[in-house]
């Protein structure tokens, strides 16, 4: 096992080198000069000369490469062309933003879910589950941000009940700074006001992020049920006279989340990749937004940044899936 | 269990209904804004961002007052130029501190002026560029030695909010740090101003809260804390400002303000900035280079229907320079709408049979888009295959810096540095300012225009001056270099209980938070 | 000929929302079709004065900011977003199973080196990395092209490496091997035959996907440029016209959920016909 996810961390460390270099030098062939960005359209020829030697870009591509990777390697991102500060810090500002969301989505998205995949199955043929299999094709069938699109419409607009953009409402300020997490940081600091406020925020751009990884995770619910009710420990169980419900949440669906887990992992990847489209429906201050932001200013570290941590979440949640798999699933020897 | 479960999220609905309600506090402005702030530094920022915060916070010498057209003391009282314009003497207002408690005096207009020539990025180039030294001579009293002389406008220059802004040299010094105080200035603002920064969440609030120390005293009618919203969707602005959300919403897109019209509470204002938006022609290379095909074109837009992509609030421009700013003159002749004259023109110039011509615009600039399918969905009539392009800021500049990778038609803004004709004619149309020296995109280069220019900077009659600039205005003209399409509106609305906001369109993103109260 | 339509009568009384979506699918094929002669306005007729005008007869899905039929221009935008979508899938598949052919044949370093790439491509979301690529080419119809097959075909090569690993050792495979066939001939005539159904399956069931994901590229503002109609830069352009002009964004987007679903229905249909061990569960 331990050489096993020593193994994986290796893979990933070159994987990770591999996706900055790709990334490098995709990034740095973008049509634009970033030192003239960063001195201002307007400014001198001589400004713009300094501050590309200040900021090394007069060296080839190889050294200032190499030079990346050296920074990252030490834990140094480099420094954002838009904002002037640390890519660093601009992460540590926009990461928890996303993540805040994402897990938002996800704990929608298990909420009820899995409930309704339960229902579907016991239920089956029955109103509820042609409802939630109707639905649930709709859901994966639609984009991500005409759903946000409709949502602000329908109750930002319409029925004026939801705030459309942001994370907070107007004149309120953030709880004090403990994860980034407005939800967290205002329950640890007691502040109810923010608290209300930041998950009235969240439920539009939530939903909309959730809607087609909700669809996915019900399907796979109800067919993982399916299949184990037929098996014949449960008809051992069902014979012996367990109440049905009993037989259902303690032997069948337990067992029936295992293999979910997998899919449960996947959609984290998913939702990190829709939340791209969802941030910037939304205006949500997280990397999503940062990222296009970044690319359309040819912010080549914040870029590189944004690349880095997604790509190491990414590979992080599928890392732990498979070693979680092997520790619930005993026929699985690594 | 579905029951509870249900039960459950009409609650849930219920509370979110309750807390979406809001409105502002009696004693707090709430300003909706639209523009990025991405530092605080004076010395750096030279953004439309930073309009707001540094005019809240931040003081200059001088101000330019739209409507007198005339320079006005702030922290300077008054002022001498000497007879060959070397010298600039400004005798200072006292007892003037600084949001640290530093002191205001002639030492303090130095150390802040110094530190942003020496970090000479951005702005620093309109001190760089004409000012030789700075000098104490007493504790109110400060002498600007001259580079080049005379500058006519340098008076404008200094009334500038990019790079006047004058920090406390307390904070200065003692944040120097290794860079100059950058890491400090990028997050903090100590300024003289009225109010001052007491938060910054960024990229989505600002908070300001009143200096007790203010020279100008709290008598009288002003708000006590400002909240600097940034709205990174514009369209969902009307809706808050109607809510009362907001009190002032800034840069509503003028589409959307129908949806305004006749609301009870909202008072809809549309303005002209001195930001003009234009088409540059490739006028060295392509089919461009011949003067006809330039007028061909410039006869072929559809200046009425233009007007229509801003909502019907503005009109066409008049010449280079925009109602309201001097040398702006409404008998200057121009082209109007006629595919007839165009397509002649095209004929003799050889281009009958049909022509294909490339149009840039910048993201950034979303009025460029509607521009160019506009004037594209017009030239298919007269043979011209117009490739509509969008680029990024970062494209934009990089293909127009290089005569090989400039467009035959470039759609861009221009915004003043400050509020003089030279701010624009110059960087625009002096054959020195050829990118990347300057932002003479066209590279039109007439040695007439030139030198009509340069004589206006040193001509200190203004009757002459106006005489000089109405003539490069009407060479540029002929030489079609340009199209001309209008001064840039942009919309400040608010609700009807704020009072004594007055707009300036040389500094058109910024508000005179002192003056504004709420009834 | 009878027989044919008796089984595809059966087939939909049998699964009726697959043969709904495949009729509906192929309604939207001909509409993108024949667009250019439908009775439709000019998608790309400029009227500044006709801008955003809510749905009414003379514009059943009202006007865009332009003054320009949306209509129309949802109609030809099915032209761009199904051609879009097809070229990437067959561009990205066909690349794709090269790659991935050789690697599962080939083994050794070969698939090393492939397995490594095709793990940076999937380590982040494609859809950034197709930003990125798109911002490097410019805007345009063929860069959005390029951006989205060079995000997608690590997804192909991995499904064809499987398939060739598996036809590696079949008898049929060994035996062309001994008698000295040469590799380039085994690939072609024995493992790319058997490999390519279920690559097929998969492409076909990828449209609905590829056509989200244009949509997103140009909804961004990456994609296809004016005067092109195109569902994803409709949505990004109404987008800023959301609270006044509801139909701007409603009518294009409800033409990318409906095309969509077609082809997801359809394609569930296709696949549970094609494989069998997937027929009756779900159903």
């Amino acid at each position: 096992m331990v050489r096993y996810i020593v193994k994986r961390l290796a893979l990933l460390a070159v994987t990770l080198l591999g996706v900055l270099t790709l990334t490098f030098f995709v990034s740095h062939v973008v049509p634009g000069d970033p030192a003239r960005l960063a001195a201002g359209v307007r400014a001198k020829p001589e400004q713009v000369e300094a501050l590309r030697k200040r900021l090394g870009l007069d060296r080839p591509l190889w050294e200032q490469y190499g030079r990346y990777i050296a920074g990252v390697v030490r834990g140094d991102l480099g420094e954002s062309i838009r904002t002037r500060r640390p890519v660093f810090a601009d992460l540590a500002e926009y990461f928890p933003a996303t993540v805040e969301l994402t897990a938002f989505a996800m704990f929608l998205c298990l909420l009820i879910g899995i409930p309704l995949g339960v229902i579907s199955a016991v239920r089956r043929e029955s109103v509820i589950d042609h409802v939630s299999r109707v639905t649930s094709t709709a859901a994966v069938s639609m984009p991500t941000f005409w759903l946000g699109l409709l949502l602000q419409l329908l109750f930002f607009r319409w029925l004026q009940i939801l705030p459309a953009t942001g994370r907070l409402g107007f004149y309120l300020s953030p709880p004090a700074h403990v994860t980034g997490l407005y939800v967290l940081d205002s329950l640890i600091s007691g502040n109810w006001t923010a608290l209300g406020d930041s998950l009235v925020h969240l439920v539009l751009p939530g939903a909309a992020l959730a809607a087609s990884s909700m669809a996915v995770i019900t399907r796979m619910t109800r067919s993982s049920l399916l299949e184990i009710l037929s098996l014949d420990y449960i008809r051992t169980a069902r014979s012996k006279g367990l109440a049905e419900r009993l037989v259902i949440l303690k032997h069948a669906l337990r067992n029936a989340l295992l293999p979910s887990l997998t899919v449960i992992g996947l959609q984290v990847g998913v939702l990190l990749a829709g939340a791209v489209l969802i941030e910037v429906v939304f205006s949500w201050p997280g990397i999503g937004l940062y990222a296009v932001q970044s690319i359309t200013f040819v912010d080549f570290q914040a870029i590189l940044g944004v690349t880095l941590i997604t790509a190491l979440v990414y590979s992080g949640v599928n890392l732990i899936v498979d070693v979680l798999y092997g520790v619930i699933d005993p026929r699985i020897h690594y | 269990m579905r029951i509870r479960f249900a039960c459950c999220l009409v609650a849930l609905l219920g509370v979110l209904a309750v807390s979406a309600i809001a409105s502002t506090p009696a004693d707090t402005l709430v300003v909706g804004v639209v523009e990025e702030v991405t530092t605080l530094d004076p010395a750096i920022d030279y953004t439309f961002g930073s309009g707001p915060l540094f005019r809240a916070a931040y003081e200059r010498l001088v101000t330019f007052n739209t409507t007198s057209g005339k320079i006005e003391p702030q922290l300077a009282l008054s002022w001498e130029v000497s007879e060959d314009g070397k010298f600039y003497t400004f005798h200072l207002r006292q007892g003037v501190t600084f949001h640290d408690g530093a002191a205001f005096n002639a030492a303090a207009v130095k150390t802040a002026y110094d530190r942003v020539m020496a970090i000479n990025e951005g702005p620093a180039w309109m001190l760089t560029s004409y000012v030789d030294s700075i000098d104490v001579l007493d504790d109110a009293t400060v002498r600007f030695t001259m580079k080049t002389y005379p500058f006519v406008p340098f008076l404008r220059v200094l009334s500038s909010y990019w790079g006047m802004c004058i920090a406390s040299p307390t904070a200065i010094t003692q944040n120097a740090g290794d860079d100059m105080g950058k890491t400090f200035f990028r997050n903090h603002i100590v300024g003289t101003g009225p109010y001052k920064l007491v938060e910054w969440v960024e990229g989505q609030q600002m908070v300001f809260e009143r200096f007790d120390g203010y020279w100008g005293g709290w008598a009288g009618n002003h708000v006590k804390r400002i909240v600097l919203r940034k709205v990174l969707d514009t369209t969902t602005m009307s809706l808050l400002l109607e809510r009362g959300d907001l009190d002032i919403a800034y840069g509503i897109p003028l589409d959307e303000l129908t949806s305004l019209n006749g609301k009870p509470g909202v008072v809809i204002g549309v303005h002209d900035t001195f930001t003009t938006n234009m088409i540059a022609m490739n006028t060295v290379k392509g089919p461009l280079a011949d003067v006809r095909v330039r007028r061909a074109l410039s006869y072929s837009f559809d200046y009425a229907s233009a007007m229509e992509v801003f909502a019907g609030y503005t009109s066409p421009l008049i010449g280079q320079i925009p109602t309201g700013m001097p040398g702006h003159d409404e008998t200057l002749p121009h082209y109007l709408f006629n595919l007839d004259v165009a397509k002649q023109l095209l004929e003799e110039a050889g281009y009958g049979g049909g022509l294909t011509l490339e149009y840039t615009w910048v993201t950034e600039e979303p009025e460029g888009r509607r521009i160019g399918v506009l004037w594209q969905d017009a030239l298919r009539k007269i043979g011209v295959d117009l490739k509509v392009i969008e680029v990024t800021v970062a494209g934009h500049w990089d293909r127009v810096s290089n005569i090989e990778t400039m467009p035959d038609l470039a759609n861009y803004r221009w915004g003043i540095d400050y509020p003089d004709p030279s701010s624009i004619l110059v960087p625009l149309y002096h054959g020195d300012s050829v990118p990347p020296a300057g932002y003479n995109l066209s590279r039109f280069a007439d040695p007439r225009v030139n030198a009509v220019l340069d004589e206006s900077g040193k001509e200190a009659d203004e009757t002459k001056r106006l005489q000089l600039l109405a003539e490069a205005q009407s060479l540029l003209l002929t030489g079609a270099s340009n199209i001309w399409i209008t001064a840039v509106p942009v919309t400040v609305c608010m609700r009807s209980n704020v009072q004594g906001y007055v707009f300036e369109p040389a500094a058109f993103s910024s508000f005179n938070f002192y003056d504004i109260y709420k009834q | 000929m009878k027989g044919f339509w008796k089984k595809l009568g059966r087939w939909i009384a049998v699964r009726p929302l697959a043969a709904a979506g495949m009729a509906t699918l192929l309604a939207i094929l001909l509409l993108a079709l024949l667009a250019p002669v439908l009775p439709l306005q000019d998608p790309q007729s400029v009227s500044m004065h006709d801008k955003l005008l809510s749905p009414s007869a003379v514009h059943p899905m009202g006007t865009d900011d332009l003054g320009r039929d949306m209509l129309s221009r949802v109609v030809h935008g099915a032209r761009t977003s199904l051609l879009v979508s097809v070229i990437v899938v067959a561009c990205a598949s066909v690349f794709g199973m090269l790659v991935g052919l050789a690697a599962g044949y080939f083994g050794g370093i070969v698939d090393e080196l492939m397995m490594r790439t095709t793990d940076i491509f999937l380590a982040f979301p494609a859809l950034m990395l197709a930003m990125a690529v798109a911002v490097v080419l410019g805007p345009g119809v063929v860069p959005t092209i390029v951006a989205l097959s060079v995000v997608w075909w690590p997804w192909y090569a991995r499904l064809a490496r499987s398939e060739a690993l598996m036809y590696k050792q079949a008898d049929f495979v060994e035996a062309a091997r001994a008698v000295g066939v040469p590799t380039w001939r085994i690939l072609r005539a024995h493992i790319l035959p058997n490999s390519l159904s279920p690559l097929i399956v998969q492409a076909t069931l990828d449209m609905g996907y590829a056509i989200l994901t244009t949509a997103s590229l140009s909804f961004i503002g990456l994609g296809v440029q004016e005067p092109t109609a195109e569902w994803g830069a409709m949505l990004n352009i109404g987008r800023k016209y959301l609270l006044s002009s509801w139909w701007f964004i409603t009518f294009p987007g409800l033409a990318i959920f409906i095309t969509v679903l077609a082809i997801n229905l359809a394609g569930d249909g296709i696949r549970d016909y094609l494989d069998p061990r997937t027929r009756k569960r779900g159903a």
